[in-house]
């Protein structure tokens, strides 16, 4: 780091800095604070600036009781949901890739150069491209409305595929050479020493797509329809376009910092292995 | 011995019991859009049938919204795992009915179910024919109908001088009335809901003019075109983005989004479903007062009477006979006027079949009930014409989006009038070609 | 590539690829093979009546005005939201880079926007542009603006625009950031000995050095404007007023669930296909050649 010679710059910095962020974080503190006030003082404008003290009575309707006239379902079962989506995907992708990025890396077999041209295709085929056919397939195969079907046409992913391809290709050949000499079988080799010693990228791949699946909005809104099946952030869908009244902001808002409090408090928690695992993936 | 004859008498009773026993009922799965009250009323009716006999047990899963329960009927279809029944709405009736080998039509249903004297006769005019084919043979089961009405709030009338029991009837009184509004102060007389339907589809049909070719549809899927670039249709357009200048109208988005405009007080009036009657009643904090569409006068025959909005039921094939007799038997049984009334006062849609309005009428249910009967006034108001049996145009959900696009260009002042009916009908033209050719009907 | 030291046994080898590649097939390829294909046809929406048409289909695309509409839209839109979110991220990441009091708070800051879901990032910026109670329409009407997102297509893709901007600053930022962290101090030390302020180290040699990383970026910005801002265009216009706001996929979407065409959903889907491919190849094959200094 350079040293400043001009003390204002510094400065400068740092208050173009802290402006910066207000203006970057005034959607949430703004989204905060109608979800603590009741929809009468945010229909009169201007809004409020400060939170209110509906916080317990909001967000206990939103998460428990409900307000069914008003359409608004409690939310729990989608949190529940959104969770069990989104562990379902980080989980699966990385069983997934790792396995297939260990059989590409260490095994020679034929078709092996085929199977990784088609994992990379799969980079040129995101969801949105093939989002009718996929629902077509999974109507066909009974999987509309079910975890599986929310999670597994999401599972395949190249980048983590890649992403442990590389940290493969970095391990000494040494290693394999040793695990091989005493006898160990490869899946052995894979469990006591491959493993462990990709922790770290399974920490931070994991970091990255829960949040790529708890987020996801496009193919849980094409294949669910039950609400009971509905997860937090396509709750959201549901309420802001609800036509026939005034929408409730109040709850909206409640559900809304529901819907960021998991994955921000993940980004928050795990931030290294988040930035190392987004800044790795893309090499 | 004697233990070994209890236990054959035993053993000859419980085969006795099991023999009498009745087997188990027949399951209709039955996929619907109807969510709070009608939600409601429809599981009510459904549980109340299912009680009523052991033969047959409707199951009834509400699947989302109508676009949402269409496109998954049409994809369970695919895959060969379609229900026995569904919801459709009405703009999806020429899409059903392209789809002859996907469907039973309602009348043979009904013939197989041993129900011989149903027939389209059975219902309301306008719906009866609404969802009969060439042969004015019913191909659904009418479940929900609505007409667009005028809601409008009294209180302002009276504050702006206005009767509030005397609504305007036609659109220059509608201006005349809101003129006096704006006076008075307020910013908005008059806002729409759903502008294609009302005031395109059933502007047309209330003022007797045609929609589109091919007697709207009806005679035909091939070589339909849009009619609604017409002197009338442009009269009216201009009319509102005049009065939008003045204040009178104000243009509210798409679907029912005006709505919020009239229950926050903000307009004096609008143009909605009557089938939000229910939900206003409860939401708004004025007087509220309803009356029928307004026309044009000097027109011939105006006014002539209302098409129906809402849905239907259709029958999907792929089931056993004993199951279409059990779907003919809850058809029956949602005809019923005690039903029907049931439906009618839970919901806010109107019966739909004549003698259950017989009924409601006699009962003096629309007297008790002020507001009630003016769609169905509305829909009987006259015998159909060719221009006001109703519309039935394959592709109909994109062309009503593209007529709502057009509108909504000439009421943000990106188009003219004209060039806003131009720009819609020559894509409804191409939206028309284009189902004509998707459902092999095309020359 | 194949390591020196390797496993010849096959079976294995294909059990442990298997999950993969039969997710891929599919979920992936299967489904692209049936847009593929459906692009040829048309076809009721029960798939009853279907018949072969060659590529009218794309000709009839290519002579929709509504689909010509939706290009430029999604043009300009990815051009606004890539230049936004570039700007912004190395703006914040150059910022963050010079101080060393508070970083950390300041960087966990920065990242939060990229944990709200797009959807949610839709809903939060709605809150605030609302033509009925949003505090920012309040404020423009204090100084005569009238603001109605509904009825003005300009105000609506500027609203789109900017909350998939503030969405995806956190990413810029975050690369940006790693880049100036690995940048050579030498060449910079020099320069500042040389005399060279801080505005014209950064311009003369700092930009330059972070050119493979904009690349980089313009393309995942890109890629990002395109698919992942269905959510947001679905919670706050629905693709309009008029169409203003209709980009590509949302088109994708209207035309093939709402509108019940496969046959032209599955065209445009075909189209985009060739989009992401042509984008992808781009960055594989002039990103991956370039070397890290």
């Amino acid at each position: 780091m350079l040293v400043d010679k001009h003390p204002f710059l510094r400065v400068a910095t740092h208050v173009c800095l802290v402006v910066g962020i207000l203006f970057l974080m005034l959607p949430i503190y703004f989204a905060f604070v109608a979800s603590t006030h009741s929809l009468r003082d945010l229909l009169t404008a201007p809004i409020p600036f400060l939170p209110g003290k509906m916080l317990f009575h909001n967000y206990y309707t939103v998460l428990v009781k409900g307000a069914p006239k008003l359409g608004v379902n409690p939310v729990d079962r989608m949190l529940l949901n959104s969770f069990i989506m989104a562990m379902f995907i980080a989980v699966g992708k990385i069983v997934v890739s790792i396995l297939s990025a260990f059989a590409i890396v260490y095994f020679r077999f034929p078709f092996r150069k085929l199977c990784f041209w088609m994992i990379f295709a799969t980079l040129m085929l995101p969801v949105q491209v093939r989002i009718v056919p996929t629902f077509q397939i999974a109507a066909s195969l009974d999987l509309l409305n079910t975890y599986t079907g929310l999670s597994l046409p999401l599972i395949a992913s190249a980048t983590a595929t890649f992403l442990f391809r590389q940290c493969f290709l970095t391990l000494p050949d040494e290693l394999c050479d040793a695990a091989r000499i005493d006898g160990a079988g490869p899946m052995r080799f894979f469990w006591n020493v491959v493993l462990p010693l990709s922790k770290i990228n399974i920490a931070s791949l994991f970091v990255i797509m829960f949040i790529y699946g708890w987020n996801q909005y496009l193919w849980p809104l094409v294949a669910t329809t039950s609400s009971k099946m509905s997860t937090i952030v396509l709750s959201m869908q549901k309420l802001a376009t609800a036509a026939d009244q005034i929408p409730q902001w109040n709850y909206i808002m409640a559900i809304a910092i529901l819907a960021l409090l998991v994955p921000l408090l993940v980004v928050l928690v795990m931030q290294r292995w988040f930035v190392k695992g987004l800044v790795d993936s893309e090499k | 011995m004697r233990i070994l004859l209890v236990i054959a008498l035993g053993l000859m009773m419980t085969l006795c019991g099991y023999a009498g026993a009745q087997p188990p009922p027949i399951r209709i799965v039955f996929w619907h859009s109807l969510a709070g009250k009608p939600g409601f009323a429809i599981n009510k009716i459904t549980h109340d049938f299912n009680q009523s006999q052991h033969k047959y047990k409707v199951i009834n899963m509400y699947k989302g919204d109508y676009n949402t329960t269409l496109t998954e009927l049409i994809a369970a279809y695919r895959a060969h795992k379609q229900p026995a029944m569904s919801q459709v709405l009405e703009i999806g009736t020429a899409t059903m009915m392209a789809a002859k080998p996907a469907i039973v039509p309602v009348y043979q249903v009904m013939q197989q179910g041993g129900y011989q004297h149903f027939n389209r006769r059975v219902f309301l005019p306008a719906i009866g024919l609404y969802y009969s084919n060439a042969k004015g043979q019913m191909m659904a089961m009418p479940l929900n109908a609505s007409s667009p009405v005028l809601y409008y709030n009294k209180t302002i009338f009276k504050k702006a001088g206005l009767n509030p029991n005397h609504p305007p009837a036609t659109w220059p009184e509608l201006a005349k009335d809101g003129r006096k509004i704006i006076k008075a102060g307020y910013h908005c007389a008059y806002t729409s809901t759903w502008l294609s339907w009302i005031q395109l589809e059933e502007f047309s049909a209330w003022n007797n003019i045609p929609f589109t070719t091919q007697a709207n549809g009806f005679a035909g899927v091939n070589k339909v075109k849009a009619l609604y670039d017409n002197s009338l249709v442009l009269k009216q357009i201009t009319a509102l983005t005049k009065w939008e200048k003045s204040g009178i109208f104000q243009y509210g988005g798409r679907g029912d989004n005006a709505q919020t405009l009239f229950t926050s007080g903000h307009c004096a009036m609008f143009t909605q479903s009557s089938g939000s009657r229910g939900s206003l009643l409860s939401s708004v904090q004025f007087a509220m007062g309803m009356a029928p569409m307004p026309y044009w006068p000097k027109i011939k025959n105006t006014p002539q009477n209302s098409i129906i909005g809402g849905a239907s039921i259709w029958v999907m094939r792929g089931y056993s006979p004993k199951v279409y007799r059990g779907v003919a038997a809850f058809f029956h049984y949602l005809m019923r006027p005690k039903v029907q009334a049931f439906w009618q006062k839970e919901t806010g849609y109107m019966v739909v079949t004549k003698a259950a309005y017989k009924a409601s009428l006699q009962s003096g249910y629309y007297q008790r009930n002020p507001g009630s009967d003016v769609a169905i006034k509305e829909l009987t108001n006259k015998p159909p014409t060719a221009n006001s049996r109703g519309i039935r145009l394959g592709n109909y959900l994109q062309i009503r989006m593209v007529n709502d696009t057009a509108l909504e260009a000439a009421f943000s002042h990106q188009m003219t009038p004209k060039q806003a009916l131009r720009y819609a009908e020559k894509h409804a033209n191409h939206l028309l070609a284009r189902f004509a050719e998707m459902t092999g009907t095309s020359s | 590539m194949l390591k020196r030291s390797h496993f010849k046994v096959k079976t294995l080898a294909y059990l442990l690829v298997l999950p993969q590649m039969l997710v891929t097939v599919v979920f992936f390829f299967w489904p692209a093979l049936k847009a593929f294909y459906e692009s040829f046809f048309i076809e009721d929406p029960f798939g009853i009546h279907h018949h072969f048409v060659w590529f009218r289909n794309f000709v009839e695309l290519f002579h929709s005005s509504d689909y010509l509409h939706s290009l430029f839209i999604t043009f300009v839109f990815s051009l606004a939201v890539t230049v936004l979110t570039l700007f912004g991220g190395l703006f914040f990441a150059v910022l963050a880079d010079r101080v060393t009091k508070g970083r950390t708070v300041y960087q966990s800051l920065l990242i939060l926007p990229y944990a709200v879901a797009p959807a949610i990032a839709g809903v939060l910026v709605r809150f605030l542009f609302d033509p009925a109670i949003g505090i920012f329409p309040y404020w423009l009407d204090k100084i005569g603006y009238h603001w109605n997102y509904n009825t003005h297509a300009s105000q609506a893709l500027f609203l789109v625009i900017i909350t998939a901007a503030w969405q995806q600053i956190s990413y810029n930022f975050i690369f940006y950031l790693a880049s100036l962290k690995s940048l050579p101090h030498s060449v910079l030390e020099a320069a500042s000995l040389d005399g060279a302020g801080p505005f014209r180290r950064f311009f003369t040699i700092t930009f330059p050095m972070l050119s493979p990383i904009t690349f980089f970026l313009v393309i995942i910005n890109m890629l990002y404007a395109f698919f992942d801002t269905f959510g947001i265009i679905q919670v706050m216009t629905q693709g309009g007023p008029a169409n203003a706001t209709q980009t590509m996929v949302y088109k994708v979407y209207q035309d093939g669930f709402l509108g019940l065409d496969f046959g032209s959903s599955s065209a445009q889907s075909v189209i985009l296909m060739l989009v992401i491919v042509v984008l992808t190849v781009i960055q594989f094959r002039y990103i991956e050649k370039k070397v890290h200094y």
